[in-house]
């Protein structure tokens, strides 16, 4: 349902042409959780902003159930690495924002909210200010305002980079049973090998800049995944196969 | 972040009334004891009989009604233009790139070089005093409340994209909420200003307020006059720091000031 | 957000509520309807007639609409004249100079009260006469009532304001400059003339009680004088009154003025014996000639201001005063 063809993107830094993204090819089929893995810096976040329409590609098409993306919209979901709740809303006026902008009825709209509400286990917490939540519990938020709003597609940058190691387990199991559970279509970027080895369908690796997409595997285990998947055998190769293609 | 920034209430008042305890002290002990001379420095009971006298037998009180209709006028006024001015300057570059220059012209002039202009226009009634405070203020104001506004963080504009909202929605929803406890902070500092632009100008020239009794009082003589407008005024001036510093609080609880 | 909501719209109705009160209240002052009759007053005590006119009704009483507005500084004064902003002023002689040369047509109309002591100058111990003032120090304020003073006294001496080393202060700053020792001498008012022995030798050389050229007049613009002498008949007839009555009330008179000016009733009565009020008599008598005769002294003050090269042009005081307001007072 998103297909990339041939996006590039040049931007001008310093005096200097800078080609970020080269000639990139990509499909995303509806259902599908797939991550992108590449070095800090390679563009990976430029790209998901060309496909959230936030910026535009020099060269190429994004294209979203046929139609061509030239500007944001809520069929594109975008939950960033940093905490991008509105401070000023409530954890239930979050979760409705983009809600409100639409002509819904309320007995919708609460239907909906309630939902997140008990999916991200934030039910006590309707009322609270994002400043009173932790990091973890913000990013659930984040992720529930999006989802909330029914979009085609979920975009990820790294959203859960900013947080620690425990909480970001926490969060790889709350994403996981929640795509088992509602089955999202997902594009999900990372620098963590073994983060998008445990979430994904499929897993793309990427070049440093100009990002291009070197190789793509085909993630073989079985859903669902719980954390004990990451100590197995198995699973560290995959891992290491992934590693190895990054690092060539 | 100061490590001793979490007091308790009892804490906070008993040491404002400490430091303030410690202020009068001082100025007695310069003053009851004659080291002083009274016409220079009236002993604080003196000044605080004069505040009384001058409610009771002056015009205290209509001087300060004087005072203050002129800062919530002007204020007021300021506030109508500068408010949609420092919104768009901050939203739209080619406004800014328009507007920029003549705004800050107008904001390095001392409000007080308008003065002697203003009273061959206007005389020294009402009007002059609102149009002083008005070039004094509203050039500052808008300046202000575009910076906070160009300071909105572009993830929270993103991520509002990304949610369906359209131009007109980013303003109203995300950088008009956001930038509030912001442009709340810049009328509390503002207002600060604009009693300084009142005092000058009543002091130039007015029939009335708590400038024109300051220069009156000098007239006379009455050092102890002069001393007691000063507190009203830093007492006035305290009170307007407060209410805003308490509405903040009330109104934002969601801001990292507010310790909800 | 709905806190912030409600709380806007309580302040917004205070402060706007508030505004518009204040608004309405200064204009519920104007009982009588009629065009108002603007008259600009420094802070003299001599004022405090005009106080007492208008808050005993006096100025309702003859169907006169005054508006008095305050200032401070002389300069201001003279520019609230110059733009129309009030039609008269309540000054002294070398004013009507000074505003003639500016190119302001005025006329003083009467007399309502004289300096008799209220104005001096201050001196050194080794300064002993006006002539001693030669080649000192002398503080006041230029282009005022003092100004006018000093350079009359100076004139009966065969000397001018160019024999003296000038510092231009405002006589309030002229008193405390002299008793800082800064000047040799100074031209003001009450209460420095008595504070003269602050500085060690100081004291009063001569004041107005023995000079009384310092009468306060009514100085209006002569288009106001040729559109409107009924009105302003009106609010002389009603200065007088309230002269009568000041004199026999003279304990309200005191609390009236003392409110005005924001000073003790002390201090009013201390002030009352430095000046004097005119009765209409008096104004009949001497405004239109005699050796203090508002008529003289703006000549004086012509020739003074001209021979000075203060002024441009030879006055005559005849084209500066107007005694038919006066003449037709009561008919």
């Amino acid at each position: 349902m998103l297909e990339l063809k041939n996006v590039s993107k040049t931007y001008t830094q310093n005096n200097q042409q800078v080609e970020a993204i080269k000639n990139l090819n990509l499909s995303v089929k509806e259902r599908e959780l797939i991550a992108l893995v590449g070095p800090s810096g390679c563009g990976k976040t430029t790209l998901l902003k060309i496909i959230a329409g936030l910026i535009s590609a020099t060269n190429g098409e994004v294209i979203l159930d046929g139609k061509k993306i030239l500007n944001p919209g809520k069929d594109r979901g975008l939950v960033f690495q940093q905490f991008t709740l509105f401070p000023w809303l409530t954890i239930k006026e979050n979760i409705s924002f983009g809600l409100d902008l639409q002509n819904l009825d309320d007995k919708k709209k609460t239907e909906i909210i309630n939902h997140y509400l008990g999916v991200t286990g934030l039910k006590d917490f309707a009322e609270f200010y994002p400043k009173n939540l932790s990091g973890g519990m913000q990013q659930r938020v984040a992720i529930a305002r999006t989802l909330a709003n029914n979009p085609k597609i979920l975009l990820m940058d790294e959203p859960f980079g900013s947080l620690d190691s425990q909480t970001r387990s926490q969060m790889q199991e709350f994403l996981t049973k929640l795509w088992e559970a509602e089955k999202h279509t997902i594009l999900f970027i990372t620098h963590d090998v073994q983060e998008a080895a445990f979430l994904a369908d499929a897993v793309y690796v990427l070049s440093k800049r100009p990002m291009e997409i070197k190789n793509m595997f085909s993630v073989p285990f079985a859903r669902p995944r719980v954390h004990t998947l990451k100590h197995t055998k198995e699973f560290f190769e995959f891992e290491n196969k992934i590693a190895q293609e990054l690092e060539r | 972040m100061r490590s001793d920034r979490k007091i308790s209430k009892v804490q906070y008042i008993t040491l404002a009334v400490f430091g303030l305890l410690i202020f009068l002290l001082g100025w007695s002990l310069l003053t009851y004891t004659g080291f002083i001379r009274s016409f220079f420095l009236p002993t604080p009971t003196k000044v605080l009989s004069s505040i009384v006298s001058l409610l009771t037998e002056g015009s205290l009180l209509s001087d300060i009604f004087a005072s203050v209709y002129r800062i919530l006028l002007g204020f007021l006024l300021s506030l109508v233009i500068s408010l949609p001015l420092g919104i768009t300057l901050g939203v739209s570059r080619k406004f800014e790139a328009f507007t920029e220059p003549i705004i800050a012209f107008i904001r390095y002039i001392p409000p007080s070089a308008f003065i002697p202009l203003a009273i061959i226009w206007f005389g020294i009634g009402e009007t002059e005093k609102v149009v002083i405070l008005f070039l004094g203020v509203a050039p500052y104001l808008t300046l202000l409340i575009a910076d906070i506004v160009i300071n909105t963080r572009h993830e929270l504009v993103e991520a509002a994209l990304t949610l369906g909202a359209t131009g007109k929605d980013i303003i109203t929803k995300v950088v008009f909420p956001n930038a509030l406890p912001g442009i709340w902070d810049s009328f509390r500092i503002m207002i600060g200003a604009a009693w300084t632009f009142v005092i000058i100008a009543e002091i130039v020239g007015a029939s009335s307020g708590l400038g024109h009794l300051m220069i009156e009082s000098q007239r006379f003589l009455r050092t102890d006059n002069i001393f007691a407008a000063i507190v009203v005024i830093g007492f006035l001036g305290l009170a307007t720091d407060y209410f805003f510093k308490i509405t903040y609080k009330i109104f934002f609880p969601w801001t990292e000031k507010s310790h909800a | 957000m709905k806190k912030f909501q409600v709380g806007i719209l309580v302040i917004l109705v205070v402060v706007v509520g508030f505004v518009v009160w204040y608004n309405a209240s200064q204009k519920n002052e104007l009982p009588v309807t009629s065009q108002p009759l603007k008259i600009g007053l420094n802070p003299w005590i001599g004022h405090g007639l005009y106080y007492v006119a208008k808050e005993k009704g006096f100025f309702e009483k003859k169907k006169v609409n005054v508006e008095l507005t305050n200032f401070d500084a002389g300069e201001i004064g003279k520019q609230l004249i110059n733009t129309n902003k009030v039609d008269a002023l309540s000054l002294t002689p070398e004013t009507v100079i000074i505003l003639n040369d500016a190119g302001v047509k005025v006329k003083a109309v009467a007399m309502t009260d004289t300096s008799e002591g209220a104005d001096g100058v201050i001196v050194s111990k080794d300064i002993k006469s006006i002539s001693d003032l030669k080649g000192k120090k002398v503080a006041f304020e230029v282009g005022s009532p003092s100004h006018f003073f000093l350079t009359y006294l100076l004139n009966q001496q065969g000397l001018t304001t160019n024999d003296l080393e000038v510092v231009n202060t405002a006589a309030p700053d002229a008193g405390t400059s002299f008793v800082a020792g800064k000047v040799d001498a100074a031209v003001t008012w009450e209460p420095w003339l008595s504070k003269a022995n602050e500085r060690p030798g100081g004291y009063l050389l001569v004041n107005s009680k023995e000079t009384p050229i310092l009468p306060a007049m009514p100085i209006f613009r002569t288009e106001v004088i040729e559109s409107r002498p009924q009105d302003i008949r009106a609010m002389l007839r009603a200065l007088f009154d309230a002269r009568e009555w000041i004199l026999a009330n003279q304990n309200e008179a005191v609390k009236i003025m003392a409110k005005n000016f924001n000073i003790t009733e002390q201090d009013v009565r201390d002030q009352l014996p430095t000046f004097r009020w005119f009765s209409y008599q008096e104004n009949i008598d001497g405004f239109g000639s005699g050796q203090y005769s508002a008529k003289n002294l703006i000549q004086s003050a012509g020739d003074l201001w001209l021979k000075l090269g203060l002024s441009k042009t030879k006055v005559n005081a005849n084209d500066l005063v107007d005694t038919s307001l006066l003449k037709n007072l009561y008919k």
